[in-house]
Parts: C-alpha cells; sequence; structure tokens
C-alpha cells in the first residue's frame, strides 16, 4: 500500500510560519468537554438524592447537556473548519446538524 | 411490564455492565439494555436508558482520545449523516414495533455484537518513516491522518466512502432501534470497509456514537420514553464504571477480554431469545 501524503497549500501562520493544524488545536475543546464531564456526573448524582420533583428537574438538565455536548461539537468544528476554509467539511457539518434538525422536527 | 430496578441498584447495574463494557471494547449499553429487559423493563424504556449511557461514554471519554490525536472529526461528521437519519428512524420504529419484537431484535443484536468483538483484527496500516517529525491527526481537507502507534507515526486514507455512508444508515438504525450504541458495526466498517486503523475507527466510532445518541434522545424525549431519574442513575454508574473499565483495561489481555464479554453476551442473547 502507497502512504498518503498531507495535503498540500495549507496556509501560513502570522509571521510566516508553516501552519501546522494539529498542535494544541483542541485544548480549548478538551477542557471544555472535562468541564462538562464534572458538570454531568454532578447532575447525575444530584438527582440521586434530591426529592422526586427536583430529581426529575436535574435529569431532564441531564439529558438536555447529554443532547447538546455533542451538537455544540459539531458546531464548534464547522465553525473551526470555516475559518479554515474547509468548505466541503463545513458543508458535511451543516448538513448532519440539519438532518438532525429536519429529522426531529418532522417526527414532532 | 416496566419495573425498572430502584435507583441503587441501576446504579450498580450500570457501573457493572460499563465496566465489563469498556473492557470488552463495545460500550456499557450492549449489556445494559438486554439485562433491565430480563428483569422486567419495558424494552421502549430501557433503550433510551441504554443511549443515555452511551452519549455519557462518548463525552467521558473524548478528553482523552483528543489529546492522543486519533478523533478524525471529518470522518466522523460525514459518516453521521446517514447513522443520524437511520437513528431518528429507528427511535421512531421503536415506539410503534412491539416489545417482544424489540426483545428478539435485541437479542440478535447482543449475538452478532458477540460475534463481531470475538473476530476483531489488529493493525492493518504500518508506521512510515516519512511521517516521523509530524504530529498525529487528521488532515485538513481529506479524510486521511496519521496516528502514533509507539514511537512511530503511522499514515492512513479512508476508501470505499459510500460504502460505509449505507453502512451507517444500518448502524444507526440499530442504535435508535435497541438503544445500543453501534460501536460493533461502525468500528468494523471503518476499520475492514474503510481501511481506518482500528483505534482512530475506534476513537471516531465513540465520538460518533455522541451524535447518534443525540438524536435519538430527541425524538425519545418528545416520545415521552425518558425516564430522567434512572437515567441519571445509569448515567452516574456509567460513568464511573467507564473510568474503572478504562483503568483496569490496561492491564488486560484485549482479546482476552473480548472472549469473555462476547461468551457473556451470546448468554445474554439467547436467554432474550428465548424469554421474548
Amino acid at each position: 500500500m502507497s502512504a498518503p501524503t498531507p495535503p498540500d497549500g495549507a496556509p501560513a501562520e502570522p509571521g510566516g510560519r508553516p501552519h501546522n493544524p494539529r498542535i494544541g488545536r483542541q485544548r480549548y475543546l478538551v477542557r471544555f468537554l472535562q468541564l462538562l464531564l464534572v458538570v454531568t456526573f454532578g447532575l447525575a448524582v444530584a438527582s440521586l438524592v434530591a426529592p422526586t420533583e427536583e430529581a426529575r428537574t436535574l435529569g431532564l438538565a441531564l439529558a438536555a447537556l447529554l443532547i447538546a455536548v455533542p451538537l455544540v461539537r459539531v458546531a464548534w468544528l464547522v465553525v473551526r473548519w470555516t475559518g479554515r476554509r474547509d468548505w466541503r467539511f463545513v458543508g458535511a457539518g451543516i448538513g448532519l446538524l440539519a438532518v438532525i434538525g429536519i429529522g426531529v422536527a418532522a417526527v414532532h | 411490564m416496566n419495573d425498572l430496578p430502584p435507583d441503587a441498584a441501576l446504579v450498580a447495574l450500570s457501573l457493572a455492565t460499563a465496566l465489563v463494557g469498556t473492557l470488552g471494547g463495545v460500550g456499557g449499553a450492549i449489556i445494559l439494555v438486554p439485562v433491565l429487559i430480563l428483569l422486567g423493563a419495558d424494552p421502549r424504556i430501557a433503550a433510551p436508558l441504554g443511549i443515555l449511557s452511551v452519549a455519557a461514554g462518548s463525552l467521558a471519554a473524548a478528553p482523552r482520545q483528543l489529546r492522543e490525536g486519533v478523533v478524525h472529526h471529518r470522518l466522523g461528521v460525514t459518516l453521521e449523516i446517514t447513522a443520524s437519519a437511520g437513528a431518528i428512524l429507528g427511535a421512531v420504529l421503536g415506539d410503534v414495533v412491539p416489545g417482544s419484537v424489540l426483545s428478539r431484535f435485541l437479542a440478535a443484536v447482543a449475538i452478532v455484537s458477540a460475534v463481531a468483538g470475538a473476530r476483531r483484527k489488529g493493525i492493518r496500516n504500518r508506521p512510515d518513516v516519512t511521517f516521523a517529525e509530524e504530529a498525529p491527526g487528521e488532515w485538513p481537507g481529506t479524510l486521511g491522518g496519521s496516528y502514533r502507534l509507539g514511537e512511530e507515526i503511522v499514515p492512513y486514507q479512508a476508501r470505499n466512502v459510500p460504502l460505509g455512508l449505507a453502512a451507517m444508515s444500518g448502524a444507526g438504525l440499530v442504535a435508535g432501534l435497541a438503544g445500543v450504541g453501534g460501536g460493533f458495526i461502525k468500528t468494523p466498517v471503518m476499520s475492514e470497509v474503510m481501511k481506518v486503523p482500528v483505534k482512530v475507527a475506534s476513537a471516531t466510532t465513540t465520538f460518533t456514537a455522541g451524535i447518534t445518541s443525540s438524536a435519538s434522545l430527541l425524538v425519545f424525549a418528545g416520545q415521552g420514553r425518558v425516564d430522567y431519574r434512572a437515567g441519571a442513575a445509569v448515567v452516574a454508574g456509567g460513568l464511573v464504571g467507564g473510568v474503572l473499565g478504562a483503568a483496569v483495561q490496561a492491564r488486560l489481555d484485549p482479546q482476552v477480554a473480548r472472549k469473555v464479554l462476547s461468551a457473556l453476551l451470546v448468554f445474554i442473547g439467547v436467554l432474550l431469545a428465548v424469554r421474548g
């Protein structure tokens, strides 16, 4: 199997250094997801120890969080890819969010 | 028939299934949902609980996988277009299909998952010195990239994308219908059909499982099928079980873990099929 080659023409960083999109690129996303993981666990535990009515509200918030996180992550990727003018995958990301939005709206 | 175990038992069950599922590399939902049904839960209620467990597992694994640079976001987003459509359709069908049919479907899913897990293969792509100086990750504008294997860098390029997209719609359908992550379909499809390295395929599957879960949960919530308090118990147990499983996994032979899990899934699948 011949080895694939990395794409040419990646834009340069300010100052003329070659752009390397893979160094430290997702540190904010990692921190964001770590924070949400702690919040998720906290909501789950709080829902278990809270009285029935509050427990349901906390459980609802937990489910809403778990639904929102992957969709926010896709939206974040679309914004990043837009900045890089990676239009093919901007289209894929928007298409994915549209499929979910239209599909769920059609069902309800 | 809608007898969910008490909260403490649900936490323990979710913790145990997530731990065992993580050891076997398939996640906890594939064991959790059949066991809940065997304990008397309505499959229509058990499926959303399984999907909540998948969503929590996807979130828990994300920071580590992102740091390792093994998630291919472009591939995941592309494949999720058909997978999410399939998941929405599956969640809709799950509300109209009789519970006994759902139980038997889940039995078949558990047995197929057991076979897929037992047959899982190792490394296909090999290290290439050309990429030794490169930071691992996906290549912008493509479905290719590289990942770190020990001290070396391994390049790869996804192939057979149309076939992969078709297969992912089936994986999404199974996820929405049965309340499982569908990783036992997604990872082999990416690895065997699309020629993506297993490590990247597995991490990308975890990312996509979160999106499939979102799509399914949105439908389940609209159908009023989500038991939020039970869901919290499943998520709490699942997160702890997933973390413990990942810690224990490093000390176990993955082949042995997969075979034990496969045997367990066959047992659960047969039991579920017999009891209907």
